[in-house]
C-alpha cells in the first residue's frame, strides 16, 4: 500500500511542528537527534525514552523504586531518573566563577548569565512537559561544596512524562551551554589577555 | 462499516492528493508551502517513505507549517483515509481469494 495511506500523517505534522520550534530557536542538534524518525509516530515516545539515555551526555541512567518506611522490602518500580553532563556546561559555571572572583564581570553580569541558563532550562526543558508530577528537573552548577555540575531529569510514573520534548530539551539544553560557554570566553577571556598586555 | 464512493470524482481526488500547485483557482501558494507538500505527502503518495532528515526546516516558516496542516485537515485527510480503507478492503479480499477455493 502507499506509504500516505498507512500512517496517520496528522501527528506527524505535530512533532514537525516541535522540531520547528527547536530549530527556530536554534536547537539545530536537537533536530538532527530524530533524523531517523520516520513517519509512523506510534513509536516516537518509547524511541525517545531509550534515546535519552543513549545521548552523549548521559552519564547514568537508574529505576526508580518505592520506598517503605521500616521495611526492607524491594517496592515496584515507580520512576527512572536520568543524570546529564558535559565539560561545556562544567566549563560555563567555572568560568563563570573565576571571572567573578577576578572581577572581570559585574556581580549583575554574574547574575545575568546565571540566570540566563536557568532560564533557558525552564524554556527549552521544564516548561514543555506536563505540569502533573510525572516530569521533574535538578540542576546542579557544582558551586557549592558537595555538589558537581549536573542535571537531573525524573519521570516518575504516576504522572505524565514526555519523552520526544526531554529529548529536545537536554540536547537543546547542552548545544546552549556550548554556544554561551564561547560567548564568555570570546568577550571575556580575549579582553582579559588584551588588559594584561 | 458502509463506504459510500464515486468512482469517478474518487480517482480525480486522489490524483490531486499528489498534486498540489498555484492555480488561478486555487489560491496563492507560499513556497514554504509547497515544499511541505512535496516533502511529505508527495514523497509518501510517491512510495519513497519518509524521515526526518529529509526535511530541510529552513525551507518553510511556522506559518507555512500551520497553513499546510489545515490545508491537510480540510482538504486531504478525508481523501486520504478514504483511500486507505478502500484499498485495505481491496488487499483484505484479495488475500482471501485462492484459486482453489474458486468454484465454477
Amino acid at each position: 500500500m502507499i506509504p500516505l495511506l498507512k500512517y496517520e500523517i496528522t501527528s506527524l505534522f505535530w512533532y514537525i511542528s516541535k522540531l520547528k520550534a527547536v530549530y527556530k530557536q536554534g536547537g539545530r542538534e536537537a533536530v538532527k537527534c530524530f533524523r531517523n524518525f520516520g513517519a509512523d509516530t506510534e513509536e516516537y515516545e518509547i524511541n525517545c525514552l531509550d534515546k535519552l539515555e543513549n545521548l552523549p551526555e548521559c552519564t547514568e541512567h537508574e529505576y526508580l523504586r518505592e520506598e517503605f518506611e521500616d521495611s526492607n522490602e524491594i517496592g515496584d518500580i515507580c520512576g527512572e531518573k536520568w543524570i546529564f553532563e558535559s565539560e561545556d556546561m562544567c566549563e560555563y559555571y567555572r568560568l563563570l566563577q573565576d571571572l567573578s572572583q577576578r572581577k572581570l564581570i559585574t556581580d549583575d553580569e554574574y547574575r545575568f548569565f546565571d540566570s540566563e541558563m536557568t532560564d533557558y532550562i525552564l524554556h527549552a526543558l521544564v516548561n514543555k512537559q506536563y505540569n502533573d508530577g510525572g516530569f521533574h528537573c535538578h540542576l546542579d552548577d557544582g558551586t557549592m561544596p558537595d555538589g558537581y555540575c549536573h542535571i537531573e531529569i525524573y519521570n516518575y510514573h504516576d504522572g505524565s512524562f514526555g519523552a520526544f520534548d526531554a529529548v529536545c530539551g537536554i540536547v537543546a539544553v547542552f548545544e546552549r551551554y556550548k554556544e554561551r560557554l564561547k560567548f564568555l570566553e570570546e568577550e571575556f577571556t580575549v579582553k582579559d589577555e588584551t588588559e594584561v598586555k | 462499516m458502509e463506504l459510500e464512493l464515486k468512482k469517478d470524482s474518487f480517482l480525480d481526488d486522489v490524483r490531486n492528493i499528489r498534486s498540489v500547485r498555484r492555480s488561478k483557482e486555487q489560491p496563492e501558494r507560499s513556497e514554504g508551502f509547497l515544499y511541505l507538500h512535496e516533502a511529505i505527502t508527495g514523497s509518501l503518495f510517491d512510495g519513497k517513505g519518509f524521515h526526518v532528515e529529509d526535511i530541510d526546516f529552513s525551507e518553510f516558516t511556522y506559518e507555512d507549517l500551520e497553513e499546510y496542516k489545515d490545508f491537510y485537515n480540510s482538504h486531504l485527510s478525508e481523501r486520504i483515509r478514504a483511500a486507505g480503507l478502500l484499498f485495505s478492503a481491496v488487499e483484505e479480499a484479495a488475500a482471501m481469494f485462492v484459486p482453489k477455493n474458486s468454484f465454477h
